[in-house]
């Protein structure tokens, strides 16, 4: 999978890349609107990281050019303009997905995978980790042959650290991603940690133990193979 | 042609006088005819008819009219005192009443500076000038304040992600307990300045209009659609909406904003909500919807409860504008927000229907 990040903010764009290079991703780095005309011009991405606020011009403007040239490839726009115009704007000339920033890694990380599951539909239904199988399309999950009961957030508290497996994930970016916008008027996000044990006795009692890792105060991995 | 206040009043009160005297002149002559000029008459028809000149007692009848004429002056002069302060300076200072009226309704984050009536008074023109340079300045103030707010809160998103992403990425190398912990602790610092700079922003774009489209909300499916996610907050609390609506009505509102007042509210609620058996109840009502919790027993400082950080130093209990943002929704859309306490439990009541 071939991955382009258009930021003009180094630090963030290298950050991103070293979270992202774990996966089976080969990411490159466009820092100006110059740089990113000319790279999206030559080369066919799968996945196409857009900042909407470039030195030299206006990341809504390289959207149009990439749609033109290649409609197929997933944009997911990252801004710190969190204003709605700009992303139903964006969203209009066919980007996929909108994160404002601040973000976590892991989101943006859940947020790829999404997208490029959803463009390559080769790429199966079925996520399978250990002895762990969701079934993306049914939304259900098996240990073994036994499948399992999971309440709405304990699902997708499930798909975010298998979906970040072998990545700490952080107790905020969980929060955030479960509950939205709402976690971060909580003044602590100990309510994840209740979720996350219910989920961790629900596999326990399918008999797939010490699938995730608490990293106390911190966050929670997925740490099987 | 200018004139200033006191030779225009002076003028006004001399035309005053001269119609009053005008007019009161047939009143002088009679005055005079029969009080005054009455003893010239006797002698004059007295000689004519041949008699001798009659006794006169000059000096009272000087007295006499003098009084008279005293009066007689002073009552035309009171008069017209009285209709140019009472009737032509009311008309002469209308402009200033515009202006004082204007002045007292204006309001810095109105669109334009008021039109101040056209008047020939310099000093009112001066007023009006230097009200109007304040007023654009004020305005200008405020528009540069709000928008600094804005590029500020803009500015220090990618701060904040540069931040967020090196902590993503410290958390995967093996780290002792010591750092972990360290790493935890500026986590959550950075998700506050995340969480403070996002509600700066939200209130700096009410303030600035940016939320003018409005939909129809039918609260009831819009909280429905939100328990949920807030249920999941607290597992355990109970969290309840109760339908008390004799006409259930929608309502229009921008759902952003509409979204930010229903999330503040609860999550309060919820923070604030210390008794894990508490009960959480979101009622809606035909005059608009409320929020309440249990409380300790004591009420809050409702002076301050609403102003932006009004809380003090309660630092880590939120960041002190989440009622902020709720009144601001409040008067973006017209509607009002109260607090009250009945004992046992705090209660934030919105009207929408006003």
């Amino acid at each position: 999978m071939k991955l382009l990040i258009i930021e003009d903010e180094k630090a963030l764009s290298d950050s991103i890349v070293s979270y992202l290079s774990h996966e089976e991703y080969l990411c490159e780095q466009a820092f100006t609107y110059a740089e990113a005309l000319e790279k999206t011009g030559a080369y066919e991405y799968d996945c196409i990281l857009l900042d909407l606020m470039l030195p030299g011009g206006s990341g809504l403007d390289i959207l149009r050019t990439i749609k033109r040239g290649n409609p197929a490839a997933g944009v997911v726009i990252i801004s710190a303009k969190d204003s709605i115009d700009d992303k139903v704007e964006g969203l209009k000339i066919g980007a996929d997905d909108y994160l404002a920033k601040p973000f976590h890694l892991p989101e943006l990380g859940m947020r790829i995978f999404a997208l490029l599951r959803r463009k390559c539909f080769s790429a199966g239904n079925v996520i399978s980790t250990g002895p762990v199988s969701i079934d993306l399309l049914r939304r259900s999950v098996a240990v073994g042959d036994r499948s399992l009961e999971l309440t709405k957030s304990e699902y997708d508290l499930l798909l975010f650290l298998v979906e970040n497996r072998r990545r700490v994930v952080s107790k905020s970016a969980v929060a955030e991603h479960l509950s939205g916008d709402v976690a971060d008027m909580m003044d602590d996000f100990n309510f994840v940690y209740a979720h996350v044990k219910n989920l961790k006795a629900k596999l326990a009692s399918a008999g797939a133990t010490g699938c995730i890792k608490t990293y106390y105060g911190v966050g929670y991995k997925w740490d099987i193979e | 042609m200018m004139k200033n206040l006191v030779s225009k009043t002076f003028s006004r009160f001399t035309i005053c006088c001269v119609v009053l005297f005008l007019v009161s002149a047939p009143l002088f002559y009679f005055v005079t005819r029969h009080y005054y000029a009455e003893d010239m008459i006797d002698i004059i028809e007295a000689v004519e008819g041949g008699h001798g000149i009659p006794p006169l007692d000059l000096e009272r009848d000087i007295m006499e009219g003098m009084m008279i004429q005293f009066v007689l002056i002073f009552v035309v002069v009171t008069v017209s005192l009285y209709v140019t302060m009472r009737f032509v300076t009311r008309r002469l200072w209308l402009p200033f009443d515009d202006t004082l009226r204007k002045a007292e309704s204006f309001n810095v984050t109105q669109d334009a500076s008021p039109e101040f009536m056209p008047t020939d008074i310099r000093e009112f023109d001066r007023l009006n000038r230097s009200l109007e340079k304040m007023m654009t300045r004020s305005r200008e103030t405020y528009r540069i304040q709000k928008e600094f707010t804005e590029n500020a809160s803009h500015e220090l998103q990618t701060p904040l992600a540069v931040t967020r992403s090196k902590l993503d990425l410290l958390m995967q190398e093996n780290l002792d307990e010591r750092t972990t912990a360290m790493i935890a602790d500026l986590y959550d610092l950075n998700m506050r300045m995340g969480h403070l700079n996002r509600s700066l922003l939200l209130l700096a774009k009410i303030d600035n209009g940016q939320y003018s489209e409005v939909e129809t909300v039918d609260p009831q499916r819009f909280i429905a659609e939100r328990l949920a996610a807030y249920r999941m907050l607290r597992p355990g609390l109970r969290i309840d909406m109760e339908e008390n609506r004799k006409n259930p009505q929608a309502f229009k509102a921008n759902p952003i904003l509409m979204e930010s007042l229903v999330n503040n509210l609860v999550v309060n609620a919820i923070r604030h909500t210390h008794d894990s058996t508490g009960r959480i109840v979101i009622a809606l009502s035909d005059e608009g919807f409320s929020v309440t919790n249990p409380s300790d027993g004591k009420s809050l400082d409702g002076a301050n409860l609403f102003r932006r950080f009004g809380a003090g130093p309660l630092a880590k209990n939120g960041n002190g504008l989440g009622l902020a943002i709720a009144k601001a929704v409040c008067d973006y859309h017209g509607w009002a927000i109260e607090y009250s306490h009945d004992g046992s439990r705090h209660k934030f009541t919105i009207r929408t229907n006003l």
